[in-house]
């Protein structure tokens, strides 16, 4: 009886004991248990007025405006990476509303230099609202296209006063490198012949931004006071070629973004805000009369594709007849965890190949098998190793730089034709094989003679 | 002729290697390591926002003293922490690594610091800051 | 009896394989294995290793692996070094040093090196319906569903270890002796199965001896040592599949009858003893993990592995029945598929098809461990070098033991790894159609049987040798 116990004892404790390690490895699995702060997602409201605005410059403080309660969307810096940013302008006022026709958007915030021109040491003011291209983004993600492609109305300072004043800028073109990118591949921008002070792009992805095919939205700005105030406007029609850049498709919501001039800011150096949801408010039917004033709400249904973007056209749809001797194959691949694609790439012996690898998410690396070459690149460099495929067989491609719980297991094949080890390998099994069974049936017929013989 | 040990020696020798192979590793890693981060001010967990960001997100350091702060990487991306305000920037921490910074402030006040490396979706959440006050 | 030719007992016909090099014959070998702390002195070494795995994978977390003594030393060192090294020439010698049972067997003994055959705890008969390889079978296959976890997370490791731990001390608190490392641990079926191939062997030097001793000391021991742990008669042993290597029985035979060869490897597989299903399951259940494991892990398939991960849970419910079906219907079915046509082309009547499946599929073990032994290269090369960072600093606090811990990621000799891959099936192959033509001639009995008999598993062999060739190099 006392064994009994003893033993139920003994089995208690085990489990007890085992039981407690795992609670305590659970609960610490990602260090020490930290409180959840979930900010409250902030919301915008777009009531609907019976109001058109022109964007005359008095219109920044029209009465339509004094009636909408601003939302104080807070901002912080996106590049955090040295050179350090300089300041950070703290928050913007965002106000919106539509009249069915149209949707307008006022940003403001403090700045105590107006910068509408770019010189030695000082750049543009500007400010951006993007809106996702797809629906399913996650509140507090980071925006301005990282993890989703986006579409963005652009107000630059310098445009404004081209546009409305015909202000002309002293150098027509420059080079902008939107996001740090590739050192060689920055991106000579040429002025194009302004339509408006605000410019539609698309984004897929950081380093991906591009000029939108159709620019329909507008924007007036006006610096009173240390203070930026700018009203965008753009049209909700629908139903033609411009639907493809609908600002409300997707999820509803947008994010902001300011640039300081005066403290550096351009391209990726700005002060930015997390996605906001958009509350636009229905537009009274008139009569029996359907309208298409609910803020995109039937356009939400329709998917636009993700668009891929790339700053350069890749190598690839390039003419296959063309001599190879001396410009390399560029074969781009492109990482997320924890796959490559393309996740099997075929080339001949002896081709000039250049890996060409962008990063869709986090840092990761390549390291090709055999020929032991490597490198890294993350959302906001790519990577370029270019070899001689001299030799042949199928190698393994892995990713030499942590990124993630599956990043021993993130492998590609490459295969370089012809597959001579393959198929000296298959020929060596059929000859054992062969070789096993002539001798099984040789030896066979000599016992077979013996035992007749004897 | 062969030496025997009284039976409660043999029992105790036994028991100590018992212990010494199971009991004593355990305590004496757990302790060694308690005694190794006393010398740090700051002892910070670093993991993407999503698992729970910093941790500490915030602390404190005495103004005008060398203080080490040792940031774990218990994630698995890689990792970064910078003090712009302070100067101090630990570069790269790869996933299952530990940085030592080492760091003076001159004067009092709240430091933000970030992480450096694009590590997660959330990765502009990743952030924290230093409060630096008098002793 | 099938004649068993002078052809059946050489390698290639040209490679005896009846000799024994006795290893206890060698000076000190026989008297280390009668000490009573030889092989203790080894397990608690390995325990004092386990404990250190079993706080990495605590305090781990879900970090990352490869910075986690845990991980490295048991899926890397210990895994390669089983399959590569510990089975294949050394038997199960891996049971007579683990750790895993040790605290089991010290409360079922009361003791840690000293003799009491009083065992504690109930000691339950294990039912008779389990005393086979299924259970094995179904716990291993269990645990590489998990295989998603385990290599990449500490805190999993630590579940698996440290519960084999837990139910090796409820179990051993129930059951007689080690029911558990023969019934339940997920190790013992593939050591079990796989330990026929290696190059080791305890088995009893001279039969008159054994006939002669009434009182059969190595099963019921005396003051010298325990009575078999393992639950065999040592002195009539002639498989490896269940022996622990636990050292007992040299230390109660009186005779000194016991003895540790050497021999040419496989020579088991012969061996016409237990056979069953269970077996003939183990080995395509270890053929159809090694696809998995490399289709998922070292394939390009980036969907795959989110099931493998469970990124969602219904991909991980499919990868789980895909896994399961292949191991436990696909491959068994393929293989009953050319059993059949061995059958037919035999024109033999009177062998039961159940008789020639069991048997042929022996065939397929040396075809399994190279097809591991070659899957094994593929990690050991490019990730090997974590081992070395891993030593100096265990638990990823910032420890540097041996000065080693920025030793970074090293791919070894990669340019190596398929050629070595293709070399290794090449051997596994060589084996598999030898001792399948073994097998096929005791199956048929008659020579001209055995022959026309042999040449489906011959052509079955040949296709599974190049698919695997394909799979990893191709």
């Amino acid at each position: 009886m006392l064994k009994k116990l003893a033993i139920t004892g003994i089995i208690v404790a085990t489990a007890a004991l085992f039981g407690c390690l795992a609670h305590h490895g659970w609960t610490h699995r990602y260090g020490p248990p930290a409180p959840h702060d979930q900010k409250a997602r902030l919301t915008l409201s777009i009531p609907y007025r019976d109001t058109e605005l022109v964007l005359d410059p008095a219109e920044v403080d029209a009465d339509v405006w004094q009636a909408i309660e601003p939302l104080a969307v807070p901002l912080l810096q996106q590049v955090t990476q040295p050179p350090w940013p300089v300041g950070l302008t703290p928050s913007v006022n965002v106000q919106a509303f539509h009249n069915g026709r149209e949707i307008y958007f006022k940003l403001a915030w403090e700045d105590d230099g107006s910068d509408v021109a770019m010189t030695v040491d000082k750049f543009v003011d500007a400010c951006a609202i993007a809106f996702p291209s797809q629906p399913g983004i996650v509140p507090q993600s980071i925006m301005m296209g990282y993890s989703s492609p986006v579409y963005i109305w652009h107000w630059k300072a310098d445009a404004d006063a081209e546009f409305w004043n015909g202000d002309r800028p002293e150098q027509p073109d420059y080079a902008d490198r939107r996001y740090p990118f590739e050192d060689e591949e920055s991106a000579p921008i040429q002025r194009p012949k302004l339509q408006s002070a605000v410019m539609d792009m698309i984004s897929a992805r950081p380093g991906s931004l591009t000029i939108g095919p159709q620019q329909l939205a507008q924007g007036r700005g006006q610096w009173k006071d240390g203070r930026w105030a700018v009203v965008f406007k753009r049209t909700m029609v629908a139903g033609n070629d411009q639907c493809r850049v609908q600002p409300l498709t997707g999820a509803r919501a947008a994010a902001f973004a300011i640039w300081n001039g005066g403290h550096g800011d351009r391209g990726a150096r700005k002060s930015l805000s997390q996605w906001v949801i958009l509350a636009p408010q229905r537009a009274p039917r008139p009569g029996g009369r359907a309208t298409q004033s609910d803020g995109g709400g039937r356009q939400s249904s329709r998917r636009p594709e993700r668009p891929i973007f790339r700053l350069f056209p890749s190598a690839e749809a390039a003419d296959p007849s063309a001599p190879a001797a001396k410009e390399p194959k560029v074969i781009n691949v492109t990482a997320q965890r924890f796959k490559y694609t393309p996740n099997v790439i075929k080339v001949h012996k002896g081709e000039l190949i250049t890996l060409r690898m962008e990063s869709l998410d986090v840092t990761h690396g390549l390291y090709l098998d055999g020929y032991e070459l490597q490198m890294k690149a993350d959302p906001s460099s790519v990577g370029k190793i270019t070899f001689v495929a001299d030799k042949t067989g199928r190698f393994t491609f892995r990713c030499s730089e942590t990124c993630g719980e599956f990043h021993p297991y993130m492998i590609g094949f490459l295969h370089v034709t012809p597959n001579s080890r393959f198929t000296m390998f298959a020929i060596a099994i059929l000859l054992a094989g062969g070789a096993f069974a002539a001798a099984a049936v040789f030896t066979n017929r000599k016992q077979k003679g013996a035992s007749t013989n004897a | 002729m062969k030496l025997k040990w009284p039976r409660s020696a043999r029992a105790a020798f036994t028991a100590l290697l018992v212990i010494g192979s199971t009991l004593a590793p355990i305590v004496g890693i757990l302790a060694y390591e308690k005694y190794r981060s006393r010398q740090f001010a700051a002892d910070i967990v670093a993991r993407a926002p999503e698992k729970g960001n910093y941790s500490p997100q915030s602390f404190t350091l005495p103004v005008g003293r060398k203080s080490v702060i040792r940031i774990r990487n218990i994630d698995t991306v890689v990792h970064g922490f910078a003090v712009p305000g302070l100067g101090v920037d630990a570069g790269q921490i790869k996933a299952g690594h530990v940085a030592l910074v080492a760091v003076t402030p001159e004067k009092t006040g709240d430091f933000p610091f970030y992480c450096t490396v694009w590590c997660s979706e959330f990765h502009l959440n990743m952030r924290g800051v230093i409060h630096v006050v008098e002793e | 009896m099938p004649d068993q030719t002078a052809v059946s007992n050489k390698f290639l016909g040209i490679i005896p394989m009846d000799g024994r090099l006795e290893l206890t014959a060698l000076p000190g070998v026989r008297w280390l294995f009668k000490k009573r702390w030889f092989p203790m002195a080894a397990i608690l070494f390995n325990m004092f290793m386990f404990m250190v795995i079993l706080l990495s994978g605590v305090v781990g977390g879900f970090s990352s692996g490869n910075y986690i003594f845990g991980i490295m030393i048991v899926w890397i060192l210990w895994w390669v070094m089983l399959m590569m090294v510990l089975v294949p020439v050394f038997s199960r010698t891996w049971c007579m040093v683990c750790p895993l049972p040790s605290f089991g067997e010290w409360l079922q003994r009361l003791r840690v090196f000293g003799v009491n055959n009083k065992l504690f705890g109930l000691n339950v008969k294990w039912p008779e319906r389990l005393r086979n390889m299924w259970l094995c079978n179904f716990l291993f296959l269990a645990t590489t569903f998990c295989s998603g976890f385990f290599t990449v997370k500490p805190l999993a490791t630590f579940l698996l270890l440290g519960g084999i731990i837990a139910i090796g001390i409820v179990l051993s608190m129930i059951f007689e002796k080690r029911s558990f490392c023969l019934y339940v641990c997920p190790v013992s079926g593939f050591q079990g199965l796989y330990s026929n191939l290696a190059m080791t062997e305890i088995r009893r030097k001279n039969p008159a001896i054994c006939e002669k001793h009434k009182n059969k000391t190595c099963e019921t021991g005396n003051k010298n040592g325990y009575g078999c742990p393992w639950l065999c008669k040592p002195h009539s042993l002639n498989r490896n599949t269940y022996c622990g290597m636990c050292l007992e029985c040299f230390k109660t035979c009186p005779f000194d009858n016991m003895a540790f060869n050497l021999r040419f490897p496989g020579t088991d597989i012969l061996v016409n003893s237990k056979r069953g299903l269970d077996e003939a399951w183990k080995g395509f259940i270890m053929m159809g993990i090694a696809i998995m494991f490399y289709v998922a892990m070292m394939g390009p398939w980036g969907g795959l592995k989110d099931w493998v991960r469970a990124s969602t849970l219904g991909g991980w419910l499919t990868f789980v029945s895909l896994h399961a079906s292949m191991n436990l219907l696909v491959i068994p079915g393929v293989f009953l598929v050319f059993a059949w046509l061995s059958k037919l082309a035999s024109g033999a009547k009177d062998v039961p098809l159940r008789q020639v499946y069991v048997n042929l599929s022996y065939s397929l073990v040396p075809m399994g461990l190279a097809a591991w032994i070659a899957f094994s290269f593929g990690f050991l090369l490019p990730n090997g070098s974590y081992i070395i960072h891993v030593l100096s600093d265990p638990f990823a606090w910032g420890w540097n033991l041996f000065g080693t811990a920025n030793f970074p990621w090293t791919p070894v000799l990669t340019r190596l790894l398929v050629p070595l891959q293709f070399i290794t099936l090449f051997g596994g192959f060589v084996f598999a159609a030898d001792y399948g033509f073994k097998l096929a001639l005791q199956t048929y009995g008659d020579r001209r049987t055995a022959v026309r008999g042999f040449m489906p598993l011959l052509a079955m062999l040949m296709l599974v040798t190049i698919l695997f060739g394909r799979l990893y190099g191709g």
